[in-house]
């Protein structure tokens, strides 16, 4: 009885396990061209099995003067979406990606400006490898 | 008769004279400018001359003579030349422009493509770059350039 108690105690823990890694997100670079978006963790696509995966933004200065950040995405099928932006606000946060963040840009259609960039840094996103 | 022959002479000069018949003469003489005299210089007695100029000055309206320290009249000055590209910026959007184009004709937007924009990209303008950006990201995202270039499109 003794015996068997320790045994689900020790089952118990090794199930406990999993949950105890913390929570894991992983997502392809999703990309739709008609609301001009791309979408996906920045860790993730560089592992990925295809080649043409990638998410990412940059921001260019130039000491002359101008500044302006771009985004740009592709997915699993070579897909791409791109936008650009002198935003300041929009350059500014561009800077807080890193190899673990979920990036989400939005943009408009007709003239690639980017509208909206979202950074995420969490946990559950699997750093760059 | 032969005695009368200085008086026919001088008879037939008198008649074609009248009659208009060319009789030699000299050439008129060339014109000439009239001569222009340097003026000789006047004796000026300086100090009579400030003394003048001083019971002159004294004698304008108040107004006049405190023109110069009431409000500045601004000199006149050049219009400020208009703003021409730079013309390095200038080349470098054209070769940029011809960079894209070409790109658009082939349909795709690879490694070399990218890395000649970008040197580019740094010597345009601001307007020209922004002229830039602004066809290249529809081109992406409409599908007229697919990008075989890995990462970023420049």
């Amino acid at each position: 009885m003794k015996r068997s108690l320790l045994w689900v105690i020790a089952l118990a823990l090794g199930s406990g396990g999993v949950a105890l890694a913390g929570q894991h997100e992983s997502d392809p670079v999703y990309v739709d061209t008609t609301s001009l978006s791309g979408q996906g963790t920045v860790g993730d696509p560089r592992s990925s099995t295809d080649l043409h995966q990638y998410i990412g933004c940059g921001v260019t200065t130039y000491a002359s003067g101008g500044s302006y950040a771009t985004c740009s995405a592709t997915d699993a099928t070579g897909k791409s979406v791109y936008c650009y932006t002198y935003n300041a606000d929009l350059r500014q946060t561009v800077l807080g990606i890193k190899g673990d963040s979920y990036l989400a840009f939005f943009g408009n259609k007709t003239t690639g400006e980017c509208t909206a960039i979202i950074v995420t840094n969490a946990s559950s996103y699997a750093p760059k490898r | 008769m032969s005695w009368l022959r200085p008086f026919a002479f001088a008879g037939a000069l008198v008649a074609a004279a009248l009659v208009g018949h060319a009789i030699p003469r000299a050439a008129p003489p060339p014109r000439i400018a009239a001569p222009i005299c340097a003026p000789q210089p006047a004796v000026i007695d300086e100090v009579a001359l400030r003394a003048a100029i001083r019971a002159e000055l004294g004698n304008l309206p108040r107004a006049t003579t405190n023109a110069a320290t009431a409000a500045p009249v601004a000199a006149p000055t050049a219009p400020p030349p208009a703003a021409l590209p730079d013309a390095a910026a200038a080349s470098a959007l054209a070769d940029a422009q011809q960079l894209l184009d070409g790109a658009l004709t082939r349909g795709r937007w690879g490694s070399d493509d990218a890395s000649a924009f970008r040197r580019l990209l740094a010597r345009v303008d601001s307007d020209g770059r922004t002229q830039l950006l602004s066809e290249l990201a529809p081109a992406i995202n409409d599908g007229r350039l697919e990008l075989t270039t890995p990462g970023m499109p420049f």
